[in-house]
């Protein structure tokens, strides 16, 4: 089985190219979130492996997703 | 560029690119982004000294720029290059949408101007179109 990832930066092209990096080392990246907010809900939706979140992103930042997550 | 090879009825060349930031996994995603489209990366550099270095190395169809690169910002990078490598096109590629940006990209030669914060597709298709010639 793939690892399955959710990758979090507010930069699409940032994003995309590091979704083109993992999957040719074939991890599998599950879902894209664009802010802190959205990368809480989609790692609770998708519970993937690893979830890979940048800091500065808008709405909330990735430490209090992380502390967010880590509470859920 | 791949235009020539098509009217000639020669295999196509890729487009050669060149890729110049500062953060190297942002490089590295780019580089395996771009040539699942085609594009051969010919060099990657990560500051604007090394960036003019290069390109008059490798003479790429393309230099793809960060504006925010230590040494040597990429708009000042990108106004050499224009003088040292013309047929070289310039693509700047950053996180700022400000005016001011890209005014003063433009004129530094620039040709391209995408935001990180874009689809890959824009990318795709600003190389695509300063390739014909065009301002994207």
């Amino acid at each position: 089985m793939p690892i399955h990832i959710v990758l979090a930066d507010d930069h699409v092209l940032v994003r995309q190219g590091l979704k083109s990096l993992l999957e040719r080392e074939k991890f599998q990246v599950v879902a894209e979130a664009s802010d802190g907010q959205e990368a809480v809900r989609l790692t609770e939706a998708h519970h993937p492996d690893i979830a890979v979140i940048d800091i500065s992103m808008p709405t909330q930042n990735g430490i209090d997703a992380t502390r967010e997550l880590g509470r859920s | 560029m791949s235009r020539l090879g098509g009217f000639l009825n020669l295999p196509a060349m890729p487009t050669r690119i060149l890729l110049a930031d500062d953060h190297a996994l942002v490089r590295q995603g780019l580089k395996a982004l771009l040539e699942k489209q085609g594009f051969l990366i010919v060099a990657e550099a990560s500051d604007g000294q090394g960036t003019l270095r290069s390109v008059e190395k490798t003479e790429p169809d393309v230099a793809i720029i960060d504006i925010n690169m230590p040494v040597l910002n990429g708009v000042d990078a990108a106004r050499e290059l224009k003088k040292s490598s013309p047929r070289t096109k310039v693509v700047v590629l950053t996180q700022h949408g400000e005016d001011q940006y890209v005014t003063e990209s433009l004129g530094a030669g620039v040709s391209g101007y995408v935001l990180k914060s874009q689809a890959a597709d824009a990318l795709v298709h600003a190389i695509q179109e300063v390739c014909r010639g065009y301002i994207s």
